[in-house]
């Protein structure tokens, strides 16, 4: 009977057999699935753990039995999703005040809680207060409560792409607006009673960096994103809220620091033998959320790995127990989706340079999929490899359903190796006909990446299964119907 | 891509310093025993193995120091760079006696790199020249 690590125990029942691999039996869309369900399959325990990066607070997460079912209401809720610090104390850092006062405690916002007044300090000049908060290249809305004092108008501005919106405090009439170099996608501003208005504008910035969020009051209409007069204007001011989001959502009150990110530290295996993938350094641990925002592929949680971070995770101390030439071979089935980058990126590897031994599946620069099984004192292709093949017809920037098959101990050298993407049989057969003159694995198993960091994946990876053995085709079939149910793909 | 700073650290040193690091953020004591999360910054090993690496730091990076931090980790880890002559008496004083005073606070971690290591800091282009981080993507195995 064949046996089973990954990420995905679906039925709770370890890896006892490989039939409770799929949920062919299960609705499996998210959300659809009942609690009474899963306890009756029995499954109780976390699937990995997350990482905030605003405090460092670690903590379990559920997902019965899959990470992928971690509730993505869940995650936003414990990360947050106001990226501004201090959502209203404009008087206390990271808020930086230019030619400006701001006094707390000076009126009452709609809902009851104490707004502060910003007022201008009356030289000739830009009025302000700032925050560095504004992700690149994303769509976000900032909303803040207004009311007028003595000026009479406010000026939102995003700076370096000279995005800005500007409003009438007294009538709500979007003044001047201008998209900069940026995408301003909308401006308005709704009365709250008693004179409070809630201004909504929803922008894209693409600097390339985070950039500054600046809240003016004017005396005068200023058609220019750089509005600077000589005034001391003033206006209350209350409960700003900035999210990757096209819409406000809901207020979310910050304190020392914005929403951050949450990231994946660990995603347990679910076999039961402990083989967990691990990253101890926060700046390398994949994305669960990005800026307030889960990472989904088809509204499940999936995590992100981003090249220029180098973010992977490892299976410590796993240099032997994945080796993959000299038993009775393996199914590696993934979900993953690779961005565009014109470079090699890494799935799983335990290949070790040094020692020229283990294997690698990894989309190459064409985003084709490739495979190579190297065995110790490799050289050239013809005599060093046991398994080497790139699917001419796999290529793809989509999310994915991808297996492999490989045997590479096979006498054979085309029955080596089969790969299927969403259940279509890929082009790519194996030629080497060298076989694996020792155990193979030289490297911990690596998710994302080689062990030492190179070629680091773009993108998502959704779920991971490794099979050790082989799978009967309806086997392997009633995980792909499993996955396309899921993540919402079409399957041949 | 953020803006780094790569600090060149001894390679049996610079996961004790990215520890120390996280440990301003998150004491020890206020870690879950099953945590994972141990270091701030990644680093870069040289491949030659000529026992340096370089801290790879964001420039920008704003992190809240815990109320509950504690100089005294961050004395011990910097304790064998004195001892190194790496910082001077005058610059391991100050910030170790930092950390209570920055309890609290929001603070840009690139501004804690001693006054003497400033030179020796590199940015991207040079921890590539230096062969700290490789200039293209490490060999596949065709």
């Amino acid at each position: 009977m064949p046996r089973r690590f990954g990420m995905n125990d679906v039925f709770g029942l370890g890896q006892s057999s490989i039939a409770p691999l799929v949920l062919d039996r299960f609705p499996a869309t998210a959300g659809s699935w009942s609690f009474g369900r899963r306890k009756r399959r029995g499954w109780l325990g976390p699937v990995g753990t997350l990482y905030r990066t605003s405090d460092g607070v670690e903590i379990p997460v559920f997902g019965q039995g899959r990470w992928g079912l971690v509730g993505t209401r869940f995650v936003r809720a414990f990360n947050g999703w106001n990226l501004l610090a201090r959502s209203n104390a404009f008087g206390t850092s990271p808020w930086q005040l230019n030619k400006a006062t701001f006094v707390g405690n000076q009126a009452t916002l709609p809902n009851g809680r104490p707004a502060g007044l910003l007022s201008a300090d009356g030289t000739s000049d830009q009025h302000y207060v700032s925050q560095l908060a504004v992700p690149s290249s994303r769509r976000v809305t900032f909303r803040v409560l207004v009311k007028r004092n003595t000026a009479n108008f406010v000026h939102v501005l995003c700076t370096f792409n000279q995005i800005f919106a500007q409003f009438n405090l007294a009538t709500g009439v979007l003044q001047h607006s201008s998209a900069g170099t940026g995408t301003l996608h909308s401006a308005t501003a709704t009365s709250r009673g008693d004179g409070w208005l809630e201004l909504l504008v929803s922008f894209t910035q693409p600097s390339g960096t985070v950039q500054n969020l600046r809240v003016y009051p004017l005396e005068s209409a200023i058609n220019n994103a750089v509005a600077s007069e000589a005034s001391t204007a003033s206006l209350f001011i209350g409960e700003a809220q900035l999210e990757v989001a096209s819409t406000f959502t809901v207020y979310e009150e910050r304190g020392a620091t914005g929403a951050g990110d949450v990231l994946w530290s660990r995603t347990f295996d679910q076999s039961g033998n402990g083989r967990h993938f691990e990253q101890a350094n926060a700046a390398l641990m994949p994305y669960a959320s990005r800026g307030g925002v889960p990472v989904t592929e088809n509204g499940v949680l999936a995590a992100e790995f981003v090249a220029s971070e180098g973010r992977r995770m490892q299976v410590a101390n796993s240099t032997a127990a994945f080796n993959f030439l000299h038993q009775t071979g393996a199914v590696l089935l993934a979900i993953a989706r690779a961005n565009n980058t014109a470079a090699a990126k890494q799935i799983i590897r335990n290949y070790n340079s040094s020692t020229g031994s283990g294997i690698e599946w990894r989309r190459n620069a064409a985003e084709q999929l490739e495979i190579f099984a190297q065995r110790i004192g490799g050289g050239t292709p013809s005599t060093g490899y046991s398994i080497n093949v790139t699917n001419a017809t796999s290529a793809s920037t989509a999310n994915a359903i991808i297996v492999a098959s490989i045997d590479p101990d096979n006498a054979t050298a085309a029955n080596r190796y089969v790969a299927w993407q969403n259940g279509t049989l890929l082009a790519g057969s194996n030629l080497e006909s060298g076989t694996p003159a020792q155990e193979n694995a030289q490297a911990n198993l690596t998710l994302g990446a080689s062990p030492v960091g190179g070629e680091p994946w773009d993108g998502t990876i959704s779920d991971l299964d490794i099979v050790s053995g082989s799978l009967a085709t309806t086997e392997k079939q009633l995980y792909e119907r499993d996955a396309a149910r899921l993540w919402g793909l079409v399957v041949a | 891509m953020t803006d780094r700073l790569y600090i060149p650290i001894r390679t049996d040193r610079v996961g004790d310093l990215s520890a120390a690091l996280h440990n301003l953020f998150r004491p020890p004591h206020l870690r879950s025993p099953d945590a994972v999360a141990r270091y701030l910054f990644a680093w870069f090993d040289h491949p030659s193995g000529n026992g340096w690496s370089v801290l790879a730091m964001p420039t920008e990076l704003e992190v809240p120091i815990h109320l509950e931090a504690d100089g005294e980790l961050l004395a011990q880890t910097l304790a064998v760079f004195l001892a190194d002559g790496r910082i001077t008496q005058e610059e391991f004083d100050g910030l170790v006696a930092a950390v209570p005073a920055m309890a609290g606070q929001l603070v840009r971690i690139a501004d804690l790199v001693p006054a003497s290591w400033r030179d020796q800091c590199l940015d991207h282009a040079g921890a590539v020249a230096a062969g700290f981080i490789p200039s293209a993507e490490e060999p596949a195995i065709p």
